[in-house]
């Protein structure tokens, strides 16, 4: 068996790499705590809105 | 006029009013126009069959179930960027294909990004993207997008983006190697058999790489194969020790 470092994400906040957010990450041998920072959830939902307003202006 | 060209007209006229009187005749009539149109029209855009590049050939909201119907095999060979970009014809285009016994042969293709971008359709055939190399945004926002048949992938092909707001995704079966990240998380409605797919098709030797799913993945693999299956499969695996697996 292989045994995982498992983050989860505290109440109220996100994990992200820089390329995504999550609210659990199971890693890979190769992956590190160290690669991710936690993050208010409203930084997340701020992104998803910058987003959907690219998104109705592109086209 | 001569009394040969007065005596064509007098007849032809007859023919129509004939035609016309006729409910039967007249049908077929129009049919037969409709279908001449559609030889025609579709000869020319397709060029008999020949064309294979099609960048926005297909985009745009003009494109409906009423008149996206194509005479002849969609054939998309190099870039073909765009090519169904915001296509607003709501339709299961595997079966249209099947039905016409066409194909869309993508095998040609030497980039996938966002050829379906924002496009209506509900069900995609066999998709072949061993050339394709890039799938940036392949199916950005296809919102009414249920299942896609097959997707052909080598270890080389790059996800960023690719099922960008496929909202209503549930069926998707790879065929080959996922060698690079990909992320699923837009489609909470992903069934367990698909998940089952995914996960066996991840590149064994690949490194540094995530498989990101909804936060229901676990839940729903569980549900299909037994508590505990989802860790099994993935965590527990051996073979894809190489990945990390995300929850968003």
């Amino acid at each position: 068996m292989h045994n995982r470092i498992i983050l989860e994400a505290s109440e109220g906040m996100m994990l992200t790499d820089g390329k995504g957010y999550y609210v659990r990450v199971s890693l890979g041998d190769w992956d590190s705590p160290d690669n991710y920072r936690e993050v208010p959830k409203e930084e997340y939902e701020k992104m998803l809105d910058a987003d959907a307003e690219v998104d109705t202006n592109d086209d | 006029m001569d009394n040969l060209e007065k005596l064509q007209d007098a007849i032809s006229g007859h023919l129509v009013e004939i035609a016309t009187r006729i409910p039967s005749v007249h049908e077929e009539g129009v049919e037969e126009g409709k279908k001449t149109e559609y030889d025609a029209f579709w000869g020319a855009f397709q060029d008999g069959g020949k064309r294979n590049k099609y960048i926005y050939g297909f985009a745009g909201s003009g494109w409906t179930a009423d008149n996206f119907k194509p005479k002849y095999d969609i054939i998309l060979s190099g870039n073909n960027n765009f090519a169904f970009n915001s296509n607003a014809a709501r339709i299961d285009l595997a079966a249209y294909l099947e039905s016409k016994n066409l194909k869309l042969d993508t095998s040609g293709m030497t980039s996938a990004s966002e050829i379906f971008r924002l496009s209506a359709f509900t069900r995609l055939p066999k998709l072949d993207f061993n050339k394709a190399g890039s799938m940036y945004f392949t199916f950005r926002e296809c919102s009414n997008l249920h299942t896609i048949d097959e997707i052909n992938v080598t270890a080389s092909n790059a996800y960023n983006n690719t099922f960008y707001g496929c909202t209503s995704l549930v069926e998707v079966r790879f065929n080959g190697t996922i060698g690079n990240s990909i992320d699923f998380h837009w489609s909470t409605g992903l069934s367990a058999e698909s998940y089952k797919n995914i996960i066996n098709h991840l590149d064994s030797t690949a490194t540094g790489v995530t498989l990101t799913v909804p936060t229901n993945a676990p839940a729903v693999y569980d549900a299909k194969y037994g508590s505990g299956s989802w860790k099994r499969d993935t965590d527990d695996n051996i073979n894809i020790k190489g990945w990390s697996f995300a929850y968003a």
